[in-house]
Parts: structure tokens; C-alpha cells; sequence
């Protein structure tokens, strides 16, 4: 993952907003997560159109945190989709 | 006598159209209850029964059933039959080996139709007391099974074991009984019988009877959980999820804690 990455749903992700979470179903995996608030604002910012740092920014911005905090914890979690097969990571916006 | 068997599961049909007689006999008797005269099916079946059928090759493990979505068409494959079905111009066909049956085929085939018309078939329990509907739902081993017998015992409705369709309209949300049997209540019954939604339940073991409330998002996750056939690729499942959230928003979706005793009944009339 490099910051001036675009992430962006993955082929096989279903998802649903309920009440500021997200339900993300993985298809492939057959499972089913639920997002916290936070996890949810950036799923829903890794739309293929901001770049991991836009996304640190927002972040950092919406839930009152340090840059340092957010990009720890941004990239920190952006990595465990793209694990989980919930995001890719694209070079250009999409 | 036509060689069409007209179902209707839900408010929706499907016709079968099948020659041999054999297994036309079967599917009148197993699906008495659900068969209708001069409709117009949604969706035309042609069914073919072929010595020999072999599809999905032998294999350890739960019962092999592939399902999935290729834009229009529905692709069902099993061991002893397979299918395709164009669910946008309702017509299709399913090969079977003389030894199977339409019903795994008929349990996809509904799943699909279902969400096209708000519709999810869902892996619960349905009961109808007091002219309500209560559906609990969960995987195997939930408790389905036991929260029929005991709603038997007492008299109620059951609806069944283990699968129900719960369909919203305009008004209200209905669940409904289908003809597919779970493999534990070996007498359930197959009721064509329908009524507006009380509560949705979902089933956990407990030392003592308690309901829980459920966050939304948790109970669209454990809804979606319940849907078969519908969630292995996207397509269906961005459905199944925005009719779940629906569901969610219309009807009290709460976490049943019970100890397999009737005792549950209290707590959830208690809660009106």
C-alpha cells in the first residue's frame, strides 16, 4: 500500500449502511462483518476515488485524532481489507 | 391431464413441466399443498429426466449444491441434476437423473425468484399464534427444530422447522410457509399459510429465557447469515442485504437467549 493508492471495493464485497455501519458481506468467503463507526467512514471513503492519504486526512479531521494516530490506524486497517479481500488497492482513481 | 405442475410458494409461481410420470406423480403428492390451477407462472420450467445424469462428481463433506448468478441466468448444479434458468424472461431447464428430485433445484429457485419480488427465503422456524407470525432464525443447531416441536405442543401453527419465506409488501411483512422440510422434524408439515410478522427472532442457547435487543447492522448481518443459496456472490447478496436492512427497519428483529423449554413463549409476550 502506498499512500497516493485509491482503495476500492473488492469484485466479490457486498455491502449495506444501517444505522453508520457497515455490513460487508465477502461473498467468495461466505462471511459476514460489521464496521464500527470509524471503520465504516473509511470504507466508505475507500471508494476508488480518495487516495489513503485523503482518507488520513478526513479521518484525522471527523474524529478529532493526531495525523500521526489516524495514519497509523487508517493504514493499519486499510491492510487488514485488502488482507480479508474486502479492498484493492488501485494506482489511479476509478 | 397437463404436463404442467403449476406451484405457487410465497405468491410466486413456477410451472414444471414435466413428462415423466413417475416423477410428476411425486411432485403433485409431495407438493399438494402448494399446487394451483390456471395460473400464470412467473417462471416455465422444462424438466427432463435422463438415465444416467451425473453432474457434480462424488465428494465427502455436506451435500454438494452449486449456485450461482451469470447475469440473468440462475446455474444450479448438484450431483444427480442441474440447471439453468433465465430469470429475467422466466424460462429454463432442469436434468435429473431418475433417482433425484425437484426439490434442492426448487429451494434455489425460489431463493432467486424470491428476491425479485422482496422476498427471502430464510433458514428459521415459523410459527403463527394468535393469528401473528414468529420467525426464529439460525443456523443448524439453533434450536428451529425444538422451538416447532414445542410450538406444536402448544397448539400453535407451525409453519416450519426450518425454512420460511419472509416476503414485505406495501403494508406489512408476511412469513410464509414453504414445502421444503429440514432433515431433523421428519413430520413437519407443509403448510401453505401465511401471516404478518410479529417478530423476527434470532436464536441463541442460554441458561435461562431472555430477549436482547439488536443493533440494526447486527441484525441485517445475522438475517443475510440466514439466507441460502442467495450470498455467494455479490450480485444476489447486495439484494438480500438491502432487503434485509428493510426487513430491519419494518419489523422488531431481537436475540432470543432460550434453554429449550416452552418457558420461552413468556418473555416474548411479555415484550408485546
Amino acid at each position: 500500500m502506498k499512500w497516493a493508492d485509491y482503495p476500492a471495493p473488492h469484485s466479490q464485497v457486498a455491502t449495506q449502511i444501517v444505522d453508520d455501519e457497515a455490513v460487508i458481506v465477502l461473498a467468495d468467503a461466505g462471511e459476514i462483518i460489521v464496521l464500527d463507526p470509524v471503520g465504516t467512514r473509511v470504507w466508505e471513503l475507500s471508494d476508488g476515488s480518495h487516495t489513503v492519504q485523503q482518507i488520513v486526512d478526513v479521518i484525522g479531521d471527523e474524529f478529532e485524532v493526531t495525523r500521526d494516530q489516524a495514519r497509523a490506524d487508517v493504514a493499519e486497517f486499510l491492510e487488514t481489507l485488502a488482507r480479508e479481500k474486502i479492498i484493492v488497492f488501485e494506482e489511479s482513481a476509478t | 391431464m397437463s404436463n404442467v405442475i403449476e406451484l405457487e410458494i410465497a405468491g410466486i409461481r413456477a410451472g414444471l413441466e414435466i413428462t415423466d410420470a413417475a416423477l410428476s406423480a411425486q411432485v403433485r403428492e409431495r407438493y399438494a399443498e402448494f399446487i394451483v390451477a390456471n395460473g400464470r407462472p412467473h417462471t416455465h420450467v422444462r424438466v427432463a429426466v435422463i438415465a444416467g445424469a451425473r453432474f457434480v462428481p462424488p465428494r465427502s463433506g455436506p451435500w454438494a449444491i452449486e449456485t450461482y448468478r451469470d447475469g440473468n441466468h440462475l446455474i444450479y448444479r448438484s450431483y444427480y441434476d442441474a440447471a439453468w434458468v433465465n430469470l429475467e424472461r422466466g424460462y429454463g431447464l432442469l436434468e435429473l437423473a431418475p433417482e433425484s428430485d425437484v426439490e434442492n433445484f426448487l429451494r434455489v429457485l425460489y431463493a432467486q425468484l424470491g428476491l425479485r419480488v422482496g422476498a427471502l427465503l430464510l433458514h428459521a422456524a415459523g410459527v403463527v399464534k394468535d393469528h401473528a407470525g414468529y420467525v426464529f432464525f439460525g443456523a443448524s443447531g439453533s434450536g428451529k427444530t425444538t422451538i416447532a416441536q414445542f410450538a406444536r405442543e402448544l397448539g400453535y401453527t407451525v409453519l416450519s422447522d426450518d425454512l420460511v419465506v419472509v416476503k414485505k409488501n406495501d403494508a406489512s411483512v408476511r412469513v410464509f410457509g414453504v414445502p421444503f422440510r429440514g432433515g431433523e422434524m421428519t413430520d413437519a408439515p407443509r403448510v401453505n399459510h401465511s401471516a404478518r410478522v410479529a417478530g423476527l427472532y434470532a436464536l441463541a442457547h442460554a441458561p435461562r429465557h431472555r430477549l436482547a435487543a439488536l443493533a440494526p447492522s447486527d441484525a441485517v448481518a445475522r438475517l443475510a447469515a440466514c439466507a441460502p443459496f442467495v450470498m455467494a456472490e455479490s450480485a444476489s447478496a447486495r439484494c438480500v442485504m438491502t432487503l434485509c436492512s428493510d426487513l430491519v427497519a419494518r419489523v422488531p428483529v431481537r436475540e432470543l437467549h432460550f434453554n429449550r423449554d416452552a418457558g420461552f413463549w413468556r418473555v416474548i409476550n411479555e415484550m408485546g
